[in-house]
């Protein structure tokens, strides 16, 4: 695809979770699976903001009247998260993470930060809002496609994690409400779905750089902003994976030309949108429909409205398999929680004959160009649905609608709501404005660039490999720390154990190796810098930590009887399996005895030095 | 010279910001000017970094357009009376602080479904925190009230208040309307209602139900859990706020609340409640010389003397316990209060344990503080002690006769049967 000549603008948003407790009270970032404490039940009300206008994604969201539950724990979630006590002052490690990543994206922080508050009425913040300041602007990375500027930093709370939902209330949890989170936008200076999927690797890993970023599923969240010549901007929520970008936005620009093409023959139909609502119950008196006979039965109406110039439009392919009718069942259904609706453009179907089409058409007043739509349901809610209908062919007969969109997994979005507005942003009464100061500043360490980095680890004698390797592991600075810490150890050494030890104690031991924490590593390196183990004990001490994490390395290096033996007591074991086994001594047979003398010194010193003392021992 | 709300551009020697100016809280000292950005957010730039200030666009005063309310004559008419307090603060971006201006119309676009249940009339009759209320101030409530009291179609007030201080209003309520024919409803929050999430909205609905109720008695209505679900309604003698910052903060003492209310229109009764009496009887004469006294573990008896000094007429002591003060050694206060009851000052015992009864007799110590003449309260909480020996006062200055009155059940304040469960609910 030309993606010049489509005029293809992409943005980034990122949400990052900070490895620190919560923003505004002391609870710890943990999130939990076992069965909450307890449950609050509260409502929401979508409020007038700071400039007197109510958002409009905050009055549709209130406009369902949903009972939010809350779940929390006694010991990891406090009176903050449910709203029943002020926040606590801004959480500073936060902020001078939020700095630190704000400085190595090139950014200019603000002379004073004020906290704000973001109206959000979905129900996944307790208190109605979601606390936010805006740290620093006016930043840019560099892809080998040319720079993104990266217009904004801010700092702010995340929200609840939403568990499940009814029509009529959805349960979130509290344990995520409140885990510090930096949120980086990027102009829309990316033009190649390729150069978006390397400035957020990019944007990624400069955060990384930190040491103090959550790692993980869920720890990460890209938001994409998509859009092409006489499209519209539109906000792809949640993208887990980078590597599904380029598909996601080739998608989301066939959606988009799609959308374009149906607004281009919509504007010559000119088409004239009428609320009106009918009662078409009477048409399928005699029908064969067994869809629509068990609606009557069920006493529902059948309601009909006409949508002006649409005829053979729903059916049309916007993006996909979807069709445009799936992308309006998603709208009306974020509105109303309507399942569906019928449409001329499928039918003849579902028993339905051409005669009742027929009838439709003629009582609704249809032309060739038009198409009707109806919902089996209660006449209030029908039309309520079927407003929404219109209202969201309106929107496609303009161009491509302002929506906010979920991605599914094979890459295709659906609606999740409309375009917030700017009206939704007012300060936080209860926390005072936080100045940047210069000292501030100045205390802030500006972490080394990835590049800086991988040249250190290079003249520390890393091979490419292992330098880029380390750069991008969880264990990076451990790494760094650990290298400072012991001076006796290669920190190829180091890095290898790092990066690999616990993969190799999966494969060879089939062992768990989450319960190996950084002190297990500082302590068996500890033994290592200080001769008591020789290196091939490692992972050997590592995996019976892995499986005994309270024993610590000594402990284990005692118990297994690892610790490292000196030469004079290496010959004397070889001296003494040669004895032993006079007859294959005299034949020379190397291999065998190898095994045998390392049968016994295995992991308590360098096989190298073995074969050497062996050889030495044979020849004579 | 750029105004707050005026659109302007910032230059500084480093670049330019566009936003809306915002104004500065006072008591902030700050280096810093304050705008909004498109985004919505406000930053703060370094005065002495800026070099010039350009308007681009005035700030224009906001219309307001308030809808008529209609009048449905089906419905009951609950006056709504307001004194300020976290219920009537919205952000006031103008100033940063709060401010309320609660007409009707205000209080029915807070919350359309007030008219559900009634026909709204509101007044503003005060605009203070609560901790800035004072005796002068609960008169004027009471005047105000009464005044509602007196219209015809009026079925109940409901009175908005600061929570901080909301039960001594409340009790003092009690006790300036010996008669009430209809029911007077407090009613507070404890997040303020510029967030989607306050409790105002229900607090608000429960409390004008409850004053088209036939109730006969002074009661605080406020969220009985952290659920957004139902309120207590509270006795306004027997109520407390125990907790900073909770939306259930306040709870019934030594006393069941009266009723959940629903925001539905529910009402679940819980306990016996006064009937309303046939007419409304105001009695606004109080004395103000009454003091309220923590008593601890090392206090200078010599505090007291300050209050018969400035000629205080009751002294409300919160006891430790059953209601004890230190009795011997150097810092014994009964000498103290034995002069202090020598000279006509009513001395008056509760326990800062809140919950359970004094008692006069069961240690020594007790029956010292008993013989020279404090006066045991029961179980009474120490802000209704204090309220009460007020209303007391104000009719007589005869220490027996005030012992009488003290030790008399009024208004429920006194509650001669403590079941098990009304401890910490």
């Amino acid at each position: 695809m030309d993606y010049k000549k489509i005029g293809l603008k992409c943005g980034l948003e990122i949400h990052q979770q900070l490895d620190t407790h919560k923003l505004f009270c002391s609870c710890p970032s943990i999130l939990r699976d076992d069965s909450p404490h307890f449950e609050v039940r509260r409502k929401l009300k979508a409020l007038a903001g700071e400039l007197g206008k109510v958002d409009v994604a905050a009055k549709a969201e209130e406009k369902r009247e949903k009972t939010y539950i809350y779940q929390g724990y006694n010991d990891t979630t406090c009176l903050v998260e449910l709203d029943e006590e002020p926040p606590h002052k801004l959480n500073e490690e936060a902020l001078e993470i939020a700095l630190q990543i704000a400085l190595l994206l090139n950014m200019k922080p603000f002379d004073e930060i004020q906290i704000m508050r973001k109206t959000v009425v979905d129900g996944s913040n307790t208190s109605g809002f979601q606390r936010t300041a805006l740290i620093a602007e006016d930043g840019y990375i560099e892809t080998s496609q040319g720079k993104v500027r990266v217009n904004m930093i801010a700092l702010e709370e995340d929200s609840a994690r939403r568990i499940s939902e009814t029509p009529n209330s959805v349960t979130f949890r509290l344990d995520r409400l409140g885990i510090p989170l930096v949120e980086l936008r990027t102009e829309p200076d990316i033009f190649t779905p390729q150069m978006a999927k390397e400035a957020a690797e990019r944007i990624g890993l400069l955060m990384r750089m930190t040491g103090k970023v959550k790692r993980g599923i869920g720890t990460i969240r890209q938001d994409v902003n998509i859009s092409i010549k006489g499209g519209t901007r539109v906000e792809i929520k949640g993208v887990q994976d980078l590597r599904e970008i380029p598909k996601m936005i080739d998608l989301e620009i066939e959606r988009q030309q799609n959308l374009i093409e149906i607004s281009k023959k919509l504007k010559q139909r000119k088409p004239r949108f009428e609320k009106k609502f009918y009662d078409i119950k009477k048409i399928f008196e005699k029908t064969n429909s067994n869809l629509i006979k068990k609606a009557i039965e069920r006493e529902d109406d059948i309601i009909a409205v006409k949508v002006s110039g649409f005829n053979g439009l729903l059916k049309k392919k916007i993006q996909g398999e979807k069709h445009l009718a799936r992308d309006i069942v998603e709208y009306v259904k974020h509105f109303t929680g309507l399942r569906g609706f019928i449409h001329s453009d499928e039918l003849p179907n579902y028993g339905i004959s051409e005669n009742e089409v027929f009838q439709i058409r003629k009582f609704l007043g249809c032309k060739n160009e038009d198409a009707f739509a109806f919902v089996i349901a209660e006449r209030e809610l029908a039309e309520k649905a079927l407003s929404h209908l219109i209202d969201r062919c309106q929107q496609y007969l303009r161009g491509v609608p302002k929506d906010v969109r979920d991605v599914s997994d094979d890459g295709t979005t659906r609606f999740l709501r409309p375009m917030p507005g700017a009206a939704r942003m007012y300060p936080e009464t209860d926390e005072i404005p936080v100045p940047i100061s210069k000292e501030l500043l100045k205390k802030i360490k500006v972490p080394p660039t990835p590049e800086e980095r991988l040249k250190r680890f290079k003249k520390w004698g890393l091979s490419d490999d292992l330098a880029k390797q380390i750069l991008h592991s969880p264990e990076l600075v451990t790494f760094e720390e650990l290298v400072a810490k012991f001076k006796n150890i290669s920190p190829t050494i180091i890095a290898a154990t790092l990066v690999s030890t616990r993969d190799e104690i999966r494969r060879r031991y089939d062992l768990d190796t989450s319960a190996i924490e950084k002190h297990h590593f500082e302590e068996t390196f500890e033994l290592l810098n200080k001769g008591k183990i020789a290196k091939e004990a490692i992972v050997e001490i590592l995996a019976h930590l892995a499986a005994k994490p309270q024993m610590t390395a000594e402990e284990v290096m005692k118990k297994l009887k690892l610790q490292k033996i000196s030469i004079r007591e290496l010959r004397k074991i070889i001296s003494k399996v040669l004895e032993e086994n006079e007859k294959l001594a005299k034949e020379k047979q190397f291999g065998i005895l190898m095994g045998f003398v390392m049968r016994k010194v295995r992991g308590r010193i360098d096989g190298e030095i073995v074969a050497n003392e062996l050889k030495k021992k044979l020849k004579n | 010279m750029a105004k707050a709300g005026d659109l302007v551009e910032i230059v500084t020697k480093d670049k330019k910001y566009r936003g809306i100016l915002m104004p500065k809280p006072e008591i902030l000292k700050s280096n810093s000017i304050v705008i909004k950005l498109d985004s919505g957010y406000n930053v703060g730039i370094d005065k002495k970094k800026i070099k010039k200030i350009k308007v681009i666009k005035k700030a224009k005063p906001k219309k307001e357009k308030k809808k008529k309310i209609k009048q449905n004559k089906k419905l009951p008419t609950v006056s709504i009376l307001s004194t300020g307090g976290t219920i009537s603060s919205k952000v006031d971006y103008t100033t940063g602080g709060t401010y309320a201006s609660l007409t009707a119309e205000d209080f029915v676009e807070l919350e359309p479904k007030l008219l559900k249940f009634a026909n709204i009339r509101a007044k503003r009759i005060l605009q203070l925190m609560s901790e800035d209320v004072n005796p002068d101030d609960w008169i004027k409530i009471a005047k105000e009230i009464y005044r509602e009291l007196n219209k015809k179609d009026v079925t109940g007030v409901v009175v908005t208040h600061g929570t901080d201080t909301l039960h001594y209003t409340a009790s003092i309520l009690s006790f300036m309307f010996p008669k009430l024919s209809k029911p007077i409803v407090l009613v507070g929050a404890q997040r303020s209602t510029d967030r989607g999430s306050s409790d105002t909205f229900m607090n608000l609905i429960c409390s004008v139900i409850s004053a088209t109720q036939n109730i006969g008695e002074v009661l605080v209505c406020m969220h009985a859990t952290p659920n957004d679900d139902f309120c207590y309604l509270h006795r306004a003698t027997k109520v407390r706020k125990m907790h900073t910052s909770r939306r259930d903060a306040f709870r019934s003492i030594n006393q069941f609340p009266i009723a959940k209310v629903f925001p539905d229109g529910r009402i679940e009764i819980l306990v016996d409640y006064k009937k309303p009496d046939e007419k409304t009887e105001l009695d606004v004469k109080i004395d103000k010389k009454v003091a309220l006294v923590y008593v601890y573990p090392g206090m200078d008896p010599k505090i007291l003397d300050y209050y018969a000094k400035k000629k205080y007429h009751g002294i409300v002591l919160m006891g430790t316990g059953l209601g004890h003060v230190p009795t011997n050694g150097k810092l014994s206060l009964i000498p103290k209060i034995k002069s202090m009851i020598k000279k006509g000052i009513a001395v008056c015992i509760t326990s800062q344990c809140l919950y359970g009864r004094t008692h006069e007799f069961v240690y020594s110590n007790l029956r010292k503080l008993e013989s020279v003449g404090a006066i045991f309260c029961e179980d009474m909480l120490p802000e209704t002690a204090y309220t009460k020996l007020m209303f007391v006062l104000g009719k007589t200055r005869k220490l027996e006769k005030v012992k009488e009155l003290m030790q008399k059940n009024l208004r429920g304040e006194i509650n001669k049967t403590l079941s098990v469960k009304m401890f910490m609910n």
